[in-house]
């Protein structure tokens, strides 16, 4: 593992200093267990680390006053996978975390780690992304926020400037608000997801739906919305029909690969399968049956 | 590079050492602080082999820079038990439940199960299976880690281990102490003092002529010890069947990833700096990967010389092609004129990799004199130094193998592959030499399962008898034959072994392609044949509207008729294994639901024999032990069914015979083990000696007491009069005597080589050996649910009944079944090794080669069935391999009762079954 030097900095600014000063030298680390398999990589180029554990307040996990909660970025998977108000609120963003890795990968790795690695197939994106999470990004100029949607830029590719922290992620609770995650994989634990989506809406009074959010991963270069398939649900009392026209909006708006995972096609299919039996779970109908929607 | 000092508590001891930034976890664990109980299984986390408790959390060691453990508290495996010679609970319950097989997935799964009691002191068994969802094990397919502590946690009693008897006994396996407390050494932990590290270069190229290879610049690299290339290694070719292979590629590499130098250094690391600074100049050749585009006269050779090489068996061979191999009984085009109804149907399979969690290791080191000690992981210790020999022509008297534990072998340790190396390069530093495959390493050049093609035609009348069949099958070697010609036989037995065929074809090939060479996977030729045979058997029943079991029942081969190759099958009984998997899973009755289907397959095969010695000797205090050049790979056999065996005869309990193996300088020649021949084979040689002993035993006795041996009895240590009980001898009394006054040791051997059942020689050609004896019957029959939309399979119920001949310890027995069906379902719905077109392995890790975990595998019932044969210990036969050969047919079978569609390749993805009921569907 080509690792130059380590560096355990204990506050935001000292971190921030750091991989400022090292650009292109160094690599913030926080679980470390995507990072250390990069590093083992043949060929990889000879690095240090930034490790974020020791810098106060990015383990946070809290409500705030005004209603929305702070998830710092190296809250781990399993803290955010068992956290009581977590599950109560944001259950899909639980039950993705719950599926990352293996019991012992989800004790190291962290939430920020997740989406900073920018991995088109992180399984708490969806989630995050369905419940209009925001990015709390804090550098040496200050602090900024951003709709998490425009901080996944290509795999790989994060919105982080030069020196930047990932401080955490801000949601917005609402009681009305019903998600549910799915991940599509071959094994039911270390997997990494072949398609995986989460959608979320709230019911109105009569029956129609609001806000609704369709997220996917590892159906695009990002993690994406399809807010075609969202516009399709949205104000609409859901049914059979709407379901299957708006799984077909979601396959449509993906962009998938072929790889040694799955092929494109696959991939493409099942992002409107996925779709379908979120939104019908959602709108109480039957999940099963969805074969029909192309 | 910097160096950083670092505190922790480790199991309650403060340590303060100093590290480089590069350091894993791991690493200080395992050399540092020289606890090598915490193993490394992949280096990725994706295995969990390396699981620690890390300030009350379980994590990957892997994956934890050690620098950032500063002030942190540690608990490893060593920290386990209480000490004083007392066990953890929980590891009292894995011994007891039989949940250890090799031991080395055990130290991570302890700690992960003792975290999750932490957390909830009475989880269900699906919060355990989840809790153990990060530790990979292959050899007990979970049920007995998950029976362990679920019994803790819920205070149900452990199985029994009592009775006094012990044929037929579970009792514990003693191996199973080391391996819970983390103190079995493995390969990768032999240190020996001045110890350096070897890497190997492996080629870019997956078929390419070596021009050149410049190696002064990494001898430059301060910290190199010693290059090697093939050049300076005599041209021993080697290989089981045909020697076509070097330990260093001279002139030419025939695969992505065939070793073409190796390098000793101070460092793993400075090590694999010097394989950059190696310069071979190649010139690419156009490279071959399919084994059918092979057999074309048109193709690229692989072997240039393949008819000078010297081979062990007749066969033709030309081109590409290394066997051909053919079977023929009746007159097959006459059998299809008269039936009825005929089906033809193609096949294929992967390449499956064995995958034990232990990579392959070796530690070289030359004493003084020139003599030269090996510690390998190898199944095969004496084996081992006869391939050194014939590889590097180094003479047998100057070499000692000397097996360590094996982290799981399945075949895939049973060939030469790392050791060369190790020898090589100590040789010429003259230091010990230590060297572990990454687990990339693993996949690329580790012997894996052949991929095959099947093209069968059967033919029947419309009663359902069959009355021709005619099959071609391609083997795809890879670039050496490894284990192909061998495979290739096999299949043709399979082919032919479990229904009468009047008239029956095969031709069989075995083919070289520009991939790694293939080898001895857990059953060769086993799982591919099963899936064919028995995916077309159903095809051919379902055109009949007849019930799979019924059509089956009406075909299957029965005990003195002759199999396709000519051998007379005795001591089977096949519709009796079938009737009780088909009663256990309840064939007649099940319940028909959507999308939920039932199958069954059935897999023929056979005890393995070759050659075997074992000495059973009684100590002057006259205590027991057994002496023998096997090893065990995990399964058990050794430390169970040896001493339960020589116990037996002795009027002993097995757990107090002692038994030491597997070193070439102080016991003598075992084959190896595999071909699941441990039990049948070894295991009769160690029943065999033992009867010696007891003879011995009763001669000094009568001679001593003056009566005729026929009056003597034989227990709890004793030898006495039947009549008086009380008048008798100790067998410390006559040992002692024996070992002082006469005749010296009372020890004695039994050398036993099954012979090989005669076939009908007018009816093969090119096969590389004839028949084993011990054959035996499994079937299989499961009920798997689909899911149309995704093409997902869920196996809810999984039954495995097989003919044993005799269970000699039936928790162990059990513990082969569950394991096995586990790996074969791996190879059914997961399993597979892929190629891009450079040749270069896609998947080279856990993530993406994917071995079922605890969530994914049905708690599997066995069944065993008890046909005795003849020349088995008590009727004992081979388990080992036949448990994962039915799995793959069972779930495409029951795939089709579910959905009705038909699956033609393995492993049955998601995405291939859902490929296959689109086009089912668009049909429509």
């Amino acid at each position: 593992m080509p690792v130059k030097n380590f560096y355990a900095p204990t506050s935001l600014e000292e971190a921030a200093e750091l991989l400022n000063s090292l650009h292109g030298e160094s690599r913030p680390a926080a679980g470390c267990t995507d990072l250390m398999v990069q590093l083992a990589a043949p060929n990889a180029p000879e690095t240090s680390l930034v490790s974020l554990r020791r810098v106060p307040g990015l383990a946070d996990l809290r409500e705030e006053s005004d209603g929305s909660c702070f998830i710092g970025s190296l809250v781990r998977q399993s803290a955010v996978a068992q956290a009581p108000w977590i599950r109560r609120h944001f259950p899909a963003l639980a039950k993705a975390a719950g599926l990352v890795g293996s019991p012992s990968i989800r004790n190291r790795a962290t939430i920020g780690g997740n989406i900073c690695n920018a991995s088109p197939s992180a399984d708490t994106a969806p989630p995050l992304l369905a419940y209009d999470a925001e990015a709390l990004i804090w550098g040496l100029d200050g602090e900024r926020t951003m709709p998490l949607q425009e901080f996944f830029l290509g795999p790989g590719r994060s919105a982080l400037r030069r020196g930047e922290i990932l401080k955490g992620l801000r949601l917005r609770r609402d009681s009305q608000k019903r998600a549910n995650f799915e991940k599509l994989g071959q094994r039911k634990a270390m997997e990494i997801a072949i398609v995986n989506a989460c959608a979320s809406l709230c019911p109105g009074r009569d029956g129609t739906c609001f806000q609704v959010r369709i997220a996917l991963g590892a159906v695009a270069p990002t993690p994406i919305r399809a807010p075609e398939a969202e516009a399709i649900l949205e104000g609409k009392r859901i049914d059979y029909d709407l379901v299957m026209k708006a799984a077909a909006a979601a396959a449509a708006a993906v962009q998938p690969i072929s790889d040694h995972r799955a092929s494109a096609e696959y991939r493409r299919r099942m992002a409107g399968v996925l779709t379908a039996r979120i939104i019908s779970g959602l709108g109480n109908l039957p999940c099963t049956g969805v074969e029909r929607w192309r | 590079m910097n160096t950083i000092s670092l505190t922790l508590t480790v199991n309650g001891q403060r340590q303060s050492l100093a590290i480089r930034p590069d350091e894993t976890l791991l690493k200080v664990l395992r050399e540092d602080l020289g606890l090598t109980g915490t193993k490394e299984g992949c280096g990725s986390g994706e295995c969990g082999a390396c699981l620690v408790v890390l300030d009350g959390l379980t994590v990957n060691a892997c994956l934890v820079p050690a620098a950032e453990c500063d002030g942190s508290v540690v608990e490893t495996i060593e920290g386990l038990a209480p000490g004083h010679g007392r066990l953890h609970p929980l590891q009292d319950a894995f011994v007891r439940h039989g949940a250890v097989q090799c031991g080395y997935c055990t130290p991570g799964a302890l700690l992960a199960a003792k975290s999750l009691l932490e957390k909830d002191p009475k989880p269900t068994r699906e919060m355990i299976k989840e809790g153990l969802s990060g530790n990979l094990c292959r050899c007990t397919g979970y049920k007995k880690m998950v029976d362990a502590v679920e019994g803790l946690a819920h205070g149900t009693a452990p199985p029994a281990s009592e009775g006094e008897s012990n044929v037929g006994r579970s009792c514990c396996r003693p191996d199973a102490l080391e391996h819970v407390q983390g103190a079995s050494i493995f390969g990768a932990d032999v240190f020996r003092p001045n110890m350096v590290y070897g890497r190997i270069l492996r080629s870019a190229h997956p078929h390419a002529r070596i021009k050149s290879i410049d190696t002064r610049e990494a001898e430059a690299l301060a910290g190199v010890l010693a290059v090697v290339t093939g050049r300076e290694v005599p041209e021993g070719y080697y290989g089981v069947d045909i020697k076509d292979q070097l330990v260093l590629a001279r002139d030419k590499v025939r695969f992505r990833g065939e070793a073409v130098s190796a390098v000793a250094a101070l460092s793993e690391q400075i090590a694999a700096q010097a394989l950059e600074l190696i310069h071979v100049d190649y010139e690419p050749l156009e490279p071959i990967f399919d084994a059918e585009a092979a057999m074309k006269s048109d193709a690229p050779l692989v072997h240039e010389r393949l008819s000078e090489y010297v081979r062990g068996f007749r066969t033709e061979t030309h081109g590409n092609v290394c066997t051909v191999a053919r079977v023929q009984v009746g007159d097959v085009e006459r059998g299809f004129a008269e039936a009825d109804i005929m089906i033809e149907d193609n096949f294929s399979t992967q390449i499956q990799h064995q995958s034990s969690i232990e990579t392959h290791a070796a530690v070289a080191e030359v004493e003084a004199s020139g003599r030269i000690t090996v510690w390998s992981t190898t199944q095969k210790p004496f084996a081992m130094r006869r391939y050194l020999h014939q590889s590097l022509q180094i003479p047998m008297s100057r070499l000692r193998v000397v097996a360590t534990r094996i982290g799981g072998g399945f075949g895939g340790k049973l060939e030469l592959n790392i050791e060369p190396y190790a020898v090589l390069l100590a040789q010429k530093c003259g230091l010990p030499v230590k060297i572990v495959y990454s687990r990339a390493e693993e996949f690329a050049c580790t012997n894996p399962r052949h991929r095959a093609v099947f093209w069968v035609k059967s033919g029947m009348k419309k009663d359902g008898s069959l009355v021709a069949r005619k099959v071609r099958l391609v083997y795809d070697t890879g670039a050496y034959s490894g284990n192909g010609p061998t495979t290739v036989t096999l299949s043709a037995q399979l082919w032919g072994g479990v229904y009468r065929v009047p008239n029956f074809l095969l031709e069989g090939y075995c083919v070289y392609t520009n991939k790694m060479n293939c080898g001895s996977m857990r059953g060769p030729s086993g799982p591919q044949t099963t899936f064919a045979l028995e995916s077309h058997t159903d095809n051919l029943a379902h055109r009949l509207g007849m019930d799979p079991l019924d059509f089956r029942l009406k075909n299957l081969l029965e005990a003195g008729e002759k199999s396709a190759v000519g051998q007379t099958l005795v001591d089977v009984d096949f519709k009796k294994v079938v009737c009780e998997a088909a009663e256990a899973i309840g064939w007649r009755t099940l319940p028909r639901e959507k999308n939920v289907g039932r199958g069954m397959a059935c897999m023929f095969w056979l005890s393995g024999g070759w050659a075997t010695s074992v000495t059973v000797r009684v100590n002057e205090d006259g205590t027991v032990g057994i002496i023998t050049g096997a090893v065990d790979m995990g399964t058990g056999y050794l430390y169970t069914s040896l001493p339960q065996l020589v116990a037996e005869e002795l009027g002993l309990r097995a757990e107090e015979v002692h038994l030491a193996s597997g070193d070439t300088d102080t016991t003598v020649y075992d084959h190896g083990i595999g071909g699941s021949r441990g039990v049948f084979t070894i295991g009769k040689a160690a029943q065999m000696a033992a009867v010696k002993v007891k003879e011995e035993l009763f001669h000094e006795a009568a001679a001593r007491l003056d009566v005729d041996p026929a009056q003597l009895e034989i227990k709890g240590s004793r030898i006495y009069l039947r009549t008086d009980p009380a008048v008798g001898l100790s067998f410390a009394e006559i040992s002692f005597a024996r070992h002082m006054q006469s005749g010296g040791p009372l020890a004695c051997s039994a050398n036993y080589l099954p012979e090989m059942d005669p076939i009908d020689e007018t009816r093969v050609e090119g096969l590389s050996f004839s028949a084993f004896k011990g054959n035996t019957l499994a079937c299989h029959a499961a009920v798997v649910e689909v899911d149309p939309d995704t093409g997902l399979v869920t196996v809810k119920r999984y039954v495995a009944a097989h003919d044993v001949g005799r269970v000699i310890n039936p928790r162990a027995a059990e513990g082969q079944v569950e394991g096995g069906v586990s790996m074969g379902l791996g190879f059914a719905l997961s399993e597979s090794l892929k190629l891009g077109a450079e040749g270069q392995v896609l998947n080279p890790n856990f993530a993406d080669y994917k071995i079922p975990t605890s969530l994914d595998v049905p708690e599997t019932e066995a069944v065993l069935v008890e046909v005795p044969a003849a020349y088995g210990p008590h009727g004992a036969k081979g388990l080992g391999e036949p448990t994962m050969g039915p799995p793959a047919a069972v779930v495409a079978n029951a795939i089709y009762d579910a959905v009705g569609v038909r699956l033609y390749r393995t492993p049955m993805t998601p995405e291939e079954v859902w490929r296959a009921i689109e086009s089912a569907r668009n049909r429509k």
